[in-house]
């Protein structure tokens, strides 16, 4: 703590965990307890993700790809993946593409619990986050089912998906559908229209389309800034074409705006993960991959990009190869990256105790900014 | 659209004066064969219109020095800061070119093709 003058002062935050998912270090200057200029500092969680690439075969590198961001680790192999099958001219079964829209939606509701969990906690609500991870707790017994894993899955393969779920599996998570509106409606009530919440996050942090769009804000932060972007809906890729589900908008930018998108999201998600059950219930006899040896893995020369929507916002992978079995090139967009500069507009006018509340309203993995 | 590096400022002033308001992203790729002679790198923007919800792709040769844009798209100042920090590119008028991820005192540009991985890394001042 470094005093300037009477008023002024330079705070450094962190570098441990300013909120609960990840290591990220703030440089704030204060004025009393006004916020003037907010500095971020990245790296501490870098891990040359782009730079392992390019040493690896195709195969080896792919359980890596989970941990460019592990809470949502199904989106990150997706990106990858389907570069690879683009390239490769490969197109996988359907009922793979209808498992692999089904756990990562899941993954999506296990994010956005993490996330509301933490967030209420980085704002004081100690209560809510033991609810959330109940839940949440529910989705990862289910992934440890599926795949055999409850976080690092590496369950996606090229030409498909690792293993089959067995109509067991799939009877187990339409029970836990059917009773996960009554559950998280308990959560809702805690929270919602509790009016010191609403204190602490209404008309707190509000960020203009204008300002979203120069700063590159994808996902809720943007849509609860009032454009309705998802790339589900505007590069669909696997079956999202054939399913029925509506985004959801708002229109204040704030943080209160932002909670309620990714409540809503949670409920879109369920009625997706029950299309997607109701299909694979149907077709239990069709074949889930093409059975391709991982290490023989060898797409053709060029360049793939894909369009992958996360829980918090696009996930961009660019993969460049030149023919042989190694990467050349693999390049990773990730929305947290961007989220995290959006912190040097939002923050300065507001204090210091309301830096974790914004902070935390925007959703930021810091796994998944720092590579 | 594949244009020359010295046009890529005006170029994308003038997109982003018909709508192209959002820098998707920014990726850079080391194209020289291999550790001697001069470094080429292939820059890719990525541009989104959110009116007519058009992408543009633009990409430009790079040999060590190119113009920011980060007065244009706010976005763009941590790109060139990770492109610079890995690819050693530099960014002329950036407002704060610095490493994003790797140590101060790190050496080499991970991602440029004449690194040597077998370094020793410094040690860190704790």
């Amino acid at each position: 703590m470094k005093t300037n003058s009477r008023n002024k002062m330079t705070l450094n935050i962190g570098p441990q965990h300013p909120s609960t998912h990840g290591v990220l270090r703030l440089l704030v200057e204060l004025e009393g307890e006004k916020i003037l200029k907010c500095t971020p500092h990245l790296g501490y969680l870098h891990r040359g993700l782009e730079k392992a690439a390019q040493n690896k075969l195709f195969g080896q590198y792919l359980p890596m790809v989970d941990r460019v961001d592990y809470l949502s680790g199904f989106f990150c192999s997706q990106a990858f993946l389907s570069t690879i099958e683009e390239l490769s001219e490969i197109e996988i079964p359907k009922k793979a593409q209808y498992i692999r829209v089904l756990t990562m939606e899941l993954n999506r509701i296990a994010s956005h619990l993490l996330w509301f969990g933490t967030f209420l906690m980085d704002i004081g609500a100690t209560g809510p986050i033991f609810y959330a991870f109940n839940l949440r707790n529910e989705i990862l017994n289910i992934f440890e089912k599926i795949t055999g894993a409850r976080m690092m899955y590496n369950y996606y393969v090229c030409g498909g998906v690792r293993r089959d779920i067995s109509n067991n599996i799939l009877k187990e998570i339409s029970d836990f559908t059917s009773h996960f509106n009554k559950k998280f409606k308990t959560l809702e009530n805690i929270v919602t229209k509790n009016p010191v919440f609403l204190d602490r996050t209404t008309g707190l942090g509000v960020l203009n389309t204008r300002d979203a769009f120069d700063y590159s804000i994808t996902g809720v932060n943007l849509r609860a800034s009032g454009y309705n972007l998802d790339f589900r809906k505007e590069k669909p890729y696997l079956v999202y074409n054939e399913l029925e589900f509506h985004t959801p908008v708002a229109f204040e930018g704030d943080c209160h705006s932002r909670y309620l998108l990714r409540v809503e999201e949670i409920k879109v998600s369920i009625n997706l993960v029950n299309q997607c059950i109701d299909w694979l219930l149907t077709h239990s006899q069709e074949n889930y991959s093409l059975n391709i040896n991982p290490l023989n893995i060898k797409p053709k020369t060029g360049t793939a990009v894909s369009y992958t929507e996360s829980p918090r916002g696009l996930i961009m992978c660019r993969l460049v190869t030149d023919g042989s079995e190694k990467p050349k090139r693999v390049k990773w967009r990730t929305p947290s990256f961007y989220a995290i500069q959006i912190l040097e507009k939002l923050l300065p006018e507001n204090t210091l105790a309301d830096l974790t509340t914004i902070y935390g309203s925007l959703d930021v993995a810091i796994s998944e900014a720092d590579r | 659209m594949k244009i020359e590096s010295s046009k890529t400022f005006e170029t994308l002033k003038t997109l982003k004066n018909t709508g192209y308001v959002t820098l998707i992203s920014l990726a850079a790729e080391d194209l020289s064969p291999n550790l001697e002679g001069e470094s080429e790198f292939l820059l890719t923007y990525t541009l989104y219109n959110p009116v007519t919800k058009a992408f543009e792709e633009i990409e430009t040769t790079v040999n060590s020095e190119i113009h920011s844009v980060s007065s244009l798209f706010k976005s763009a100042n941590y790109d060139e800061c990770e492109i610079y920090d890995l690819f050693g590119i530099k960014f002329k008028n950036h407002p704060n070119l610095k490493r994003i991820f790797l140590d101060e005192n790190f050496e080499g540009h991970p991602l440029k093709n004449d690194y040597k991985q077998d370094k020793t890394l410094p040690e860190r001042e704790i």
